[in-house]
């Protein structure tokens, strides 16, 4: 960039105030160098994949909710003592609050001053693109109510409430998994054990979660994680020479959209949808708790699965308990798909599109679900 | 996949290259802190889509980052009328004193406590050397708000840092 400032447009030589103003920024700016980025290196394909649009429906729904409430806060003005509308207003804040709390499958939690939601078996990961090759540490939410860390080596969990502050952590269990003291990894391992291992008491963490981000808070030490991705170097670890395929769309993946209509429509991760590529060739499934297996190889048109057949569990009715309304159109696709993969010899195409993975039954039955990998 | 693998996302990851670190020093000045301005370039590059790009690249990102910086500040602001549990101060290392000029830092302050759009317009021209009518395009106004916003800034930095004066050698 070029000095085009004061001097220049104003015609005249800079003051001794502008001398002093710009030395003093670029001496902040210089402090940050390569040196001191948290991640100098270029993220992973899946943080540069286009965001998908928030539906019309939600917008249009959000607008007709604020004026519904708005409406009938006016309207309620009118035919009420204001002591009445103080009382009704205090009601709704209360009823807002108790909805916030915890509810089996799903979390709302007042964050910062804006509700958002965590939705029970969302997973943050922190990622690290070190040389050495990526490592990631997970946080999820499991829909019992526990909140689980693991690093791969080690585990803790704990049950999780919600409280005005966000979300609280509290009797955090550690179970190791691996017995190298070695094997430390990364400054991301140094905070989480400031954060929990080396806490004599455990206690209240916070949780913030903004955009694809979650951060936990103890105290004055704080860990960021964000949204678990894909990175390259897992990419290439997934990617054996001899399913080349895989270096795409290796790994479990979850259901993420379905296709209905022409629109996509997100699925809850209450709805639970899941499969898994095996380097082997072995294809297997859990599609609304009805598990399958089957065998996967790749075509030039992408992956083509044979061979499905029922293991356990079956799907019923009851399967969409506790869906929410535009869920059950959800879920009336992925029964398509699941009928075109339970007969046997009716084959899939997968095809892989960035981080995502589109299903398609071949013989036309039912509809495309989208799948990301998590 | 591999990022180098998909040809539009190719050449993010070359503007990635390019145009991080000096996007991160930009938005350290409208931010404060190191970890918000990566964030803030971070989630830029996360939701760019290079055919998008109008004008020159750098230009784009320029007010992307703007854009974005605006967002935290709001919703830093949101955070404090809500979220009141105590923090830790705001402590400097303790090399930070010798490093650190008084002076610049008590300018830095300065220009941090100005309102959003004069801090732009002083980082933009003073940090960034834009011209007026540079700033003016990335910031969406004319360039004789520029030129008004920059003298108001002037003007309130020399009087705070004058005040500031005069309590140091009172004090």
């Amino acid at each position: 960039m070029s000095d085009r400032s004061s001097a220049d447009d104003a015609g005249h030589a800079p003051s001794a105030l502008e001398t002093e103003l710009r030395a003093a920024l670029h001496e902040r700016g210089a402090a940050v160098t390569t040196a001191t980025l948290l991640r100098p290196d270029p993220p992973g394909v899946q943080e540069f994949l286009p965001r998908r649009p928030v539906p019309r429906w939600r917008i249009v729904g959000a607008v007709a909710a604020v004026s519904v409430v708005i409406l009938a806060v006016v309207l309620g003005r009118g035919v009420m003592a204001p002591q009445q509308v103080e009382r009704t207003l205090a009601g709704a804040t209360t009823t807002s609050v108790a909805e916030s709390s915890f509810d089996a499958s799903r979390v709302t939690g007042r964050l910062w001053g804006a509700t958002s939601i965590v939705t029970a078996g969302n997973s943050f990961s922190v990622s690290t693109w070190e040389p050495t090759g990526s490592r990631t540490m997970t946080v999820e939410f499991t829909p019992d109510g526990t909140v689980v860390f693991h690093d791969g080596n080690r585990e803790l969990r704990g049950p999780f409430t919600t409280d005005a502050r966000g979300l609280a952590v509290a009797e955090i269990s550690v179970r190791a998994t691996s017995t190298d003291e070695n094997d430390q990894f990364a400054q991301e391992t140094a905070a989480l054990d400031a954060l929990l291992f080396r806490t004599p008491s455990p206690g209240h963490l916070t949780a913030v979660l903004a955009g694809d981000q979650l951060t936990l808070e103890h105290g004055a030490t704080a860990v960021r994680y964000r949204s678990a991705g894909v990175t390259p170097e897992a990419a290439r670890a997934a990617g054996a020479a001899k399913y080349p395929v895989v270096a795409a769309i290796g790994g479990t993946w979850r259901a993420a959209a379905v296709r209905i209509g022409g629109q996509n429509r997100v699925v809850s991760t209450a709805t639970s949808v899941s499969f898994e590529l095996a380097s082997n060739g072995s294809f297997s499934a859990n599609l609304l708790g009805a598990a399958a297996t089957g065998r996967w190889w790749a075509t030039g048109h992408g992956l083509v699965v044979t061979g499905f057949s029922e293991t356990s569990g079956s799907l019923s009715p009851g399967a969409s308990g506790g869906l929410y309304a535009h869920e059950l159109e959800v879920l009336n696709g992925l029964m398509g798909v699941r009928s075109a993969l339970s007969s046997g010899d009716v084959s899939v195409s997968f095809a892989a599109q960035g981080a995502q993975l589109i299903v398609t039954p071949t013989t036309g039955f039912g509809a495309p679900v989208t799948f990301v990998q998590g | 996949m591999l990022i180098e693998d998909v040809g539009a996302s190719g050449s993010v990851a070359e503007l990635f290259r390019q145009h991080y670190l000096p996007l991160v020093r930009l938005a350290i000045q409208l931010v404060d802190t190191q970890a918000d301005a990566e964030d803030v370039v971070q989630d830029v590059f996360a939701a760019l889509d290079p055919d998008r790009i109008s004008g020159t690249a750098e230009h784009y990102l320029t007010r992307a980052v703007l854009n974005r910086c605006r967002s935290v500040l709001r919703r830093r602001r949101t955070a404090r009328l809500f979220h009141r549990a105590p923090r830790p101060p705001d402590v400097p290392a303790a090399d930070a004193e010798v490093l650190i000029r008084e002076r610049a830092r008590t300018i830095r302050a300065c220009v941090d406590a100005l309102p959003t759009r004069q801090r732009e317009v002083l980082v933009l021209r003073y940090f960034g050397g834009r011209s007026v009518a540079e700033t003016a395009e990335l910031l969406g106004v004319t360039p004789g708000a520029v030129t008004s916003s920059a003298s108001r800034a002037l003007t309130a930095l020399a009087t705070t840092l004058e005040d500031h004066d005069v309590r140091s050698i009172i004090g």
